[in-house]
């Protein structure tokens, strides 16, 4: 999987670089707008991240000028600016999703995963981690053969942090897919952390091995062995 | 076009009127003196024909002058005047009066083809002479008898009197302007002193004002309302500083902890395991430094005005309910008892996201004030106007001199920023920023349980 990163600023670029490729991407930056528009239509990429505030040409105008040549795959905006109309500029000129700066660098993970998913059919229904289970259509789960009593709640929070396993989940994507709040106050992550230990109770107490793990300072992952 | 100062103006102004009224009084006044003088000119000649008809006697069949002698002919002596009488054959018969001049009489035509009355004859002299004639039958003789005056002391008066007029007007005029000049330096002497007092008032001297001589008339008034915007502005740029202020600092805490731990961390650390306590630490503060960032961003685009609320439909009742079952874990960590009695609808128009976030973020102060098992109640009242959202706590409560400064940005009651209890303190200014900017308000008083009482009030939907 190759990623494209046009980012001007080099300490970014360079924690997006490192970050991607710790997690198995290779990942290529180009510093300017300019730079980047010649690699995207020479070589090929699975997804390219354009951040808008870019030096000389803006980012719009490349990404714009990447759609008019047919380009079709995948742009993620990294924007300084979270007004609507800026989102909405950035959809129009092409753009399949937008990150807001600062972004936590697993939620950008995240994004994109699903802009590489998109477009192939959802993974196997039945969720499972080590001898967890968890099955969407009957909601329910079992941890080594024996039923684990959820509320709707810790259901859905459980089964978005298994789809997730294996990556750093934030607060603010717990917030936004789990929750569904638009915007992230105190209260809600306080929340999250009251849910988050609960869930580990029912779901780690008493079992090993621990599976649902606090990265502390960036979120949450769910996975077979330490964080 | 040449901008004139506004004193130059009005005093050009005040010229131009006093020269528009005197100019038709003083072309009347001569006019009517004019004529006056005319008929008085002329009612003399009429008194010296009736004396020269009196004079003309029939003597041997023939018309004659009752005396001989060259003597005047009436009663008003200096100035010239004459009478001649001429024959029907057109040859002057007798010429009477003192003085003649010759020359000027007899630049005059025989009256013969003339038609009755008065009339003004100028001679080449360049002297001008009224006259009046007649016809009269003495015997079977038909004579025409002519009296004459002069015309040019009655002109010389009336020049004297126009070059006067002429003099005066310019003088009155100028009077005019210099008294128009005074005048309105002295009307606009304030106006002058208040631009050089605004001028000197800057953002660094804002608590300056401008001098109010006379608080009623305009200038005064003018004052008053710049003073005015002068104390809101000082206002709300001392408002500006204290938030400033109060935005490095709580910019500054996590960024100082940031450093310091990774400092301390570098020199100290030992382990992979000590490493990823620091990491994680700066990057909880970096969070904490990106909230702090997203709430003012947040207040700062609800005050500029650039996001306008929307006006969604609301219902206050199940709104309260999905906030309170939310946060219900949050209470139930604290052995908090939420008590939900509202039990009818509570339609509002409303921004359903500020709303939400009004009445969670209330909600949240109160487990997090109330004591361990206590009781927070959420309930409402409502009258005409509004519905009242209410939610009482059992915690320490707001003093009563603090209840409005609660809602402003980073205010907190113990006076300490960053305290882990209370966030940064801007929860309560989102809050009173919501309930605003949709018509609504924010009011704080005592619960019956000795807590604090939060009453958020929106005005009822209009159906």
């Amino acid at each position: 999987m190759r990623v494209l990163v046009i980012e001007d600023d080099p300490k970014v670029a360079g924690a997006v670089k490192a970050g991607l490729q710790g997690e198995g991407y290779e990942a290529v930056v180009s510093s300017t707008g300019e730079d980047g528009f010649f690699r995207a239509t020479t070589e090929p990429f699975d997804v390219i991240l354009l951040d808008i505030g870019l030096p000389g040409r803006s980012g719009l105008e490349v990404l714009a000028r990447l759609r008019v040549r047919g380009l079709t795959v995948p742009v993620l905006v990294l924007t300084a600016r979270d007004t609507v109309e800026d989102r909405v500029r950035g959809l129009d000129s092409g753009a399949d999703d937008y990150l807001v700066k600062p972004f936590a660098f697993a939620e950008l993970l995240a994004r994109v995963r699903a802009l590489l998913r998109r477009g192939r059919p959802e993974e196997a229904l039945r969720l499972r981690l080590a001898d967890l289970e968890l099955d969407p259509l009957t909601r329910s789960a079992r941890r080594h053969e024996e039923p684990i009593q959820l509320t709707t709640r810790e259901f859905e929070l459980l089964d978005y942090l298994l789809r997730h396993q294996g990556h750093i989940v934030s607060r603010e994507m717990l917030a936004r897919d789990v929750w569904k709040e638009p915007t992230r106050g105190t209260p809600i992550d306080n929340v999250i952390d009251v849910h988050i230990t609960r869930l580990r109770r029912k779901v780690d107490q008493g079992f090993t091995p621990r599976l649902i793990h606090t990265i502390r300072g960036v979120g949450f992952m769910m996975k077979e062995g330490e964080a | 076009m040449i901008r004139l100062q506004l004193r130059t103006r009005l005093t050009i102004w005040f010229a131009a009127s006093v020269l528009l009224i005197l100019a038709p009084f003083l072309v009347g006044i001569l006019a009517l003196e004019w004529r006056s003088m005319r008929a008085a000119l002329d009612h003399h000649l009429q008194e010296d024909l009736e004396v020269a008809l009196e004079m003309l006697v029939s003597r041997d069949g023939a018309v004659a002058w009752r005396t001989d002698a060259e003597q005047d002919i009436g009663y008003d002596a200096g100035a010239q005047r004459w009478v001649e009488v001429y024959g029907p054959d057109g040859a002057v018969r007798y010429v009477r009066g003192l003085p003649v001049r010759e020359d000027i009489r007899s630049a005059l035509e025989p009256p013969l083809a003339e038609p009755m009355g008065y009339r003004t004859v100028r001679t080449p002299f360049g002297a001008t002479v009224r006259t009046l004639v007649t016809e009269r039958v003495v015997n079977t003789e038909t004579v025409r008898v002519r009296v004459a005056r002069s015309e040019d002391g009655l002109r010389s008066d009336m020049r004297l009197l126009s070059s006067l007029f002429a003099l005066a007007a310019p003088l009155a005029v100028l009077a005019a302007s210099l008294a128009g000049y005074f005048i309105s330096g002295r009307a606009l002497a304030p106006m002058g002193r208040m631009a050089d007092r605004a001028r000197a008032i800057s953002a660094e001297h804002l608590s300056e004002r401008l001098p109010v001589e006379n608080t009623h008339d305009e200038m005064g008034q003018l004052a008053s309302v710049f003073n005015d915007t002068f104390a809101r502005l000082e206002q709300s740029f001392a408002r500006l500083k204290q938030f400033t202020a109060d935005v490095s600092h709580e910019l500054r805490t996590p960024l100082t902890a940031i450093r310091s731990v990774g400092e301390v961390g570098l020199r100290e650390a030992k382990g992979v395991q000590d490493y990823q306590e620091i990491v994680g630490s700066m990057l909880e503060e970096a969070d904490r430094l990106s909230q702090v960032v997203e709430t003012l961003l947040t207040l700062s685009r609800w005050e500029s005005g650039r996001v306008q609320p929307r006006a969604d439909d609301v219902d206050l009742r199940a709104l309260a309910q999905d906030v309170a079952s939310q946060l219900s874990v949050l209470a139930e960590e604290r052995d908090i008892a939420i008590d939900f009695a509202i039990d009818h609808s509570l339609p509002v128009a409303t921004d359903a996201v500020m709303a939400r976030h009004a009445v969670s973020n209330v909600l949240d102060n109160a487990i997090k004030y109330t004591r361990e098992g206590g009781r927070i109640r959420i309930w409402s009242e409502s009258s005409r106007d509004e519905h009242r959202l209410i939610i009482d706590d059992e915690g320490p409560g707001i003093p009563e001199d603090q209840r409005q400064r609660v809602l402003e940005r980073f205010y907190r009651i113990d006076g300490s920023h960053s305290g882990r209890l209370g966030g940064v303190g801007l929860g309560l200014a989102i809050v009173q920023w919501a309930l605003t900017a949709n018509g609504g308000r924010v009011r704080i008083g005592d619960s019956d349980a000795g807590g604090a009482r939060v009453e958020l009030c929106w005005p009822t939907a209009q159906s």
